[in-house]
């Protein structure tokens, strides 16, 4: 079920009034009744996906319990690889077999022998790279001693399927989001009015940016040979803020969701396009995966301690296996490499936490120095975004290579004025929210008709500027 | 929980009277028309409707079949009483139930089908389909129309005006900023027959775009297959002939396109299905070559181009005719 479609126009109320008023009451059969739901909403792509994700909770539920009782290192070293490989393993078959089948029949082709291999017809389960991440953020906290395991089976399942954040995150720790199951949830006004908002600012940057972005991006991507260099900037161009709209618009939708419903979530975007050096960039952007694989990946093979060559091993190992987790695919692997060289002389040069605030902080606009900056970061974001977009390696590189020739400063062939428009005055909007959780959560120095009249006129754009409904980016992944 | 849901409520209200301030603004004006027996619509459905077991021969698809074909010229060559029951932004899944409605007041022998790669794109104009459809008798057929057809964003489209009315609303918008007026001259209507006396500006030629292939549409394969077999079947029980062409384009905008994706498509898959096919862009007869004189803009022909196109139709169910013969 996505979230800008009819079916979840109706599943939502639905939910929340039957999660108040006949579940209010009672916290167990209040959480039974979020994974029932979580259930039916993800049930509602292909029902099959269920037994993985019941499997996957049964496992980790049963591994926690466990390890509570266990105190032999051995054992539980034994029992924390249970719970790695099984759910890698998943992930791996449903996501990765046919790349690596691919990919060694093509390794052997390029050194003149043949060899023959099937591929698999595998459907890959909707979500499944974000509740795997989630569940073994749980067994992997339980095993470090960071968290207590969990004996309420119903708040473990409803942690794993929590439907707002399910199927495309943010992907939460066990530390934050668990807890939140075993209490018992108040309505508050104020909560659930900010949900309204963050759910209006995120379906207003994934239907009306991002689809409309997505518009222009296919069609300059699928014919890239046939543009200039300036209308294959366009494309890129387009192709940053509809990933970013697609992206950061889901996660508000889903956090402010889990506001309905007296859940607080992390955030997960921070105005990644006003950062000011690539590092900035890494710690806006898709916050809950990175700091996933700095606390599980990153600071466990050292982080940032030891010799030059194991931090530059270490960077490039969390921004390889970054680029792979986004999808079975090399371009997302060539992607995630060319992150790990813009970061390197940031690290060389021990300057990645330098730009650790709000650019501009306190100030309606930033100076000379930080538009460098900030323009400089977009810049190189938007090539490596390239790789991520494009069918295939080869194709990235001819795109590029078509985007930097003399017809660069040309007229763009395509200029879709009223999406150009939308950007800009998005990126307005966003400007003057950096400040906060997102864009809009200060709304409130506005008096309510003008308010009101803001939301409406977000709500009308929406509608006037709806694509074809189109599914979100991440879910592939 | 009261104040948030009271909240909720209002906002609900006041984006149903938006909706309905919309409704009124653009639903108008149709009324109107049904009221003063202008609507175009209205008086092609009133032909098929009060005209029993009339027409022999039947047009339908998209504008550019009404701007293409004139019943008038088809008549006096083919010794038939032929209608042009194509209607604006005709997709495929409302031709297949607007020609269940048809056969069901008419026992056509020829049905000729205009195909378009964007009649069976995942693009719809809905406000155009649910114009049209609105003057079907049927109202279950209607309904499976907008149910079936189109699913959950065809109740969504029919439901919320601002969705249904989002082109006509953005282009007014834009026609607030833009000093560009219609240039429309006279035109009238010969039994569904768009009589179009406008020609295509040198500028609006110079900014000609290629026409329809897969890159720049999102047809549809799936779709059209599924309709087209609907429609194949609907024609051939009830006795009736289905030939398909393909109008013509100007001249100029055919030259921007490399490949011709559309035609080889229909060609194709024409061939595969045994169907008569005719493109009429490269259907030759002395007398039809076209010039970008014969169109009114980019893919509609003017009077010219129409005069042309029914020639050459005629002379298609001519080789049809002699064929069988």
């Amino acid at each position: 079920m996505l979230f800008n479609s009819l079916e979840f126009f109706i599943f939502l109320p639905i939910v929340f009034l039957l999660y108040w008023f006949v579940f209010g009451k009672n916290l167990k059969l209040q959480n039974f009744f979020i994974v029932f739901a979580s259930y039916v909403f993800y049930g509602w792509w292909d029902w099959r996906f269920l037994s993985l994700i019941i499997f996957s909770s049964v496992l980790d539920y049963g591994i926690g319990v466990f390890l509570s009782s266990e105190n032999r290192p051995k054992r539980r070293r034994i029992l924390l690889w249970i719970s790695i490989c099984v759910n890698i393993g998943f992930l791996g078959f449903f996501k990765y077999y046919n790349f690596f089948v691919e990919s060694f029949i093509a390794s052997f082709s390029f050194f003149g022998s043949t060899i023959s291999a099937g591929t698999l017809n595998i459907i890959l389960p909707v979500g499944i790279s974000f509740y795997t991440f989630q569940t073994l953020s749980y067994t992997i906290d339980v095993y470090n001693k960071r968290l207590e395991p969990t004996r309420d089976i119903i708040s473990f399942f409803a942690f794993v399927s929590f439907f707002p954040q399910l199927v495309a995150g943010p992907i939460e720790r066990a530390t934050n989001l668990l807890p939140q199951f075993y209490k018992k949830r108040e309505f508050h006004y104020t909560q659930a009015v900010d949900g309204m908002r963050q759910v209006i600012w995120g379906l207003f940057k994934k239907v009306v940016i991002a689809d409309n972005c997505a518009k222009y991006a296919n069609i300059i991507f699928n014919n890239s040979d046939d543009y200039s260099g300036s209308t294959l900037f366009l494309g890129a161009l387009l192709f940053a803020f509809q990933i970013y709209g697609d992206f950061s618009g889901y996660s508000d939708i889903a956090i402010g969701i889990s506001r309905f419903f007296g859940f607080d979530l992390k955030q997960n975007f921070a105005f990644p396009y006003f950062s000011r050096d690539i590092a900035e960039f890494w710690r806006r952007w898709h916050i809950s995966l990175s700091t996933w694989f700095r606390d599980y990946i990153y600071i466990p093979l050292g982080g940032s301690r030891g010799s030059l060559n194991k931090k530059i091993r270490n960077v490039f190992i969390i921004f390889l296996v970054s680029g792979f987790w986004h999808g079975a695919n090399w371009t997302f692997i060539v992607w995630g490499g060319l992150n790990a060289l813009y970061f390197l002389p940031l690290l060389i040069a021990k300057k990645n936490r330098v730009n650790t605030d709000v650019v501009a902080q306190n100030k309606l606009l930033p100076n000379f120095r930080e538009i460098i900056q900030m323009a400089f970061t977009f810049f190189i974001t938007i090539v490596a975004w390239v790789f991520f977009r494009a069918d295939s390696v080869s194709h990235a590189f001819k795109y590029l290579l078509d985007m930097f020739n003399s017809s660069l400063f040309s007229k763009p062939v395509i200029l879709p004025y009223t999406v150009l428009f939308l950007v800009l005055v998005f990126i307005g909007i966003e400007w003057l929210g950096r400040h906060d959780q997102y864009a809009l959560e200060r709304i409130d120095f506005m008096k309510k008709p003008m308010r009101w009249s803001f939301y409406l006129l977000l709500i009308m754009l929406m509608f006037l500027f709806t694509g074809e409904e189109q599914a979100f980016i991440y879910f592939q992944f | 929980m009261k104040k948030f849901l009271k909240q909720v409520a209002l906002g609900l209200l006041v984006f149903i009277s938006v909706n309905a301030v919309i409704a009124v603004i653009y639903e108008y004006p149709t009324y109107k028309s049904v009221q003063n027996k202008t609507n175009r619509n209205y008086l092609k459905w009133e032909a098929i409707h009060h005209n029993k077991n009339s027409y022999d021969f039947i047009i339908v698809g998209t504008s550019r079949a009404y701007a293409s074909f004139n019943p008038n010229i088809i008549d006096s060559t083919l010794n038939t009483n032929s209608y042009n029951m194509a209607t604006s932004a005709q997709d495929i899944a409302e031709t297949y139930y607007s020609l269940e409605e048809i056969f069901e007041y008419q026992k056509p022998k020829y049905v000729v089908l205009d195909l378009f790669f964007d009649a069976s794109d995942d693009i719809y104009d809905y406000y155009q389909t649910f114009s049209n459809s609105s003057f079907f008798n049927s109202n279950q057929r209607r309904y499976n129309l907008i149910t079936k057809g189109y699913g959950t964003a065809g109740v969504l489209n029919f439901i919320i005006p601002v969705v249904k009315f989002k082109n006509y609303i953005k282009q007014d918008i834009i026609g607030l900023f833009s000093n560009n007026k219609s240039l429309r001259t006279e035109d009238h209507w010969i039994k569904g027959y768009l009589y179009d006396t406008l020609t295509v500006s040198k500028s609006q030629v110079s900014n000609f775009e290629p026409i329809s292939n897969f890159e720049n549409t999102t047809f549809n394969e799936e779709r059209f297959d599924m309709y087209f077999k609907k429609i194949e079947g609907l024609v051939k029980s009830n006795n009736a002939k289905l030939v398909c062409v393909r109008t013509a384009y100007p001249p100029s905008r055919l030259k921007l396109n490399k490949t011709d994706d559309e035609g080889a498509y229909f060609k194709t898959y024409m061939a595969k299905e045994n169907i008569p096919y005719f493109d009429l862009n490269n259907f030759i007869d002395d007398h039809t070559i076209y010039s970008d004189q014969d169109f009114a803009d980019y893919h509609h022909p003017n009077y010219k181009g129409a005069q042309k196109a029914s020639m050459q139709l005629v002379e298609a169910i001519k080789r049809i005719q002699e064929k069988n013969n």
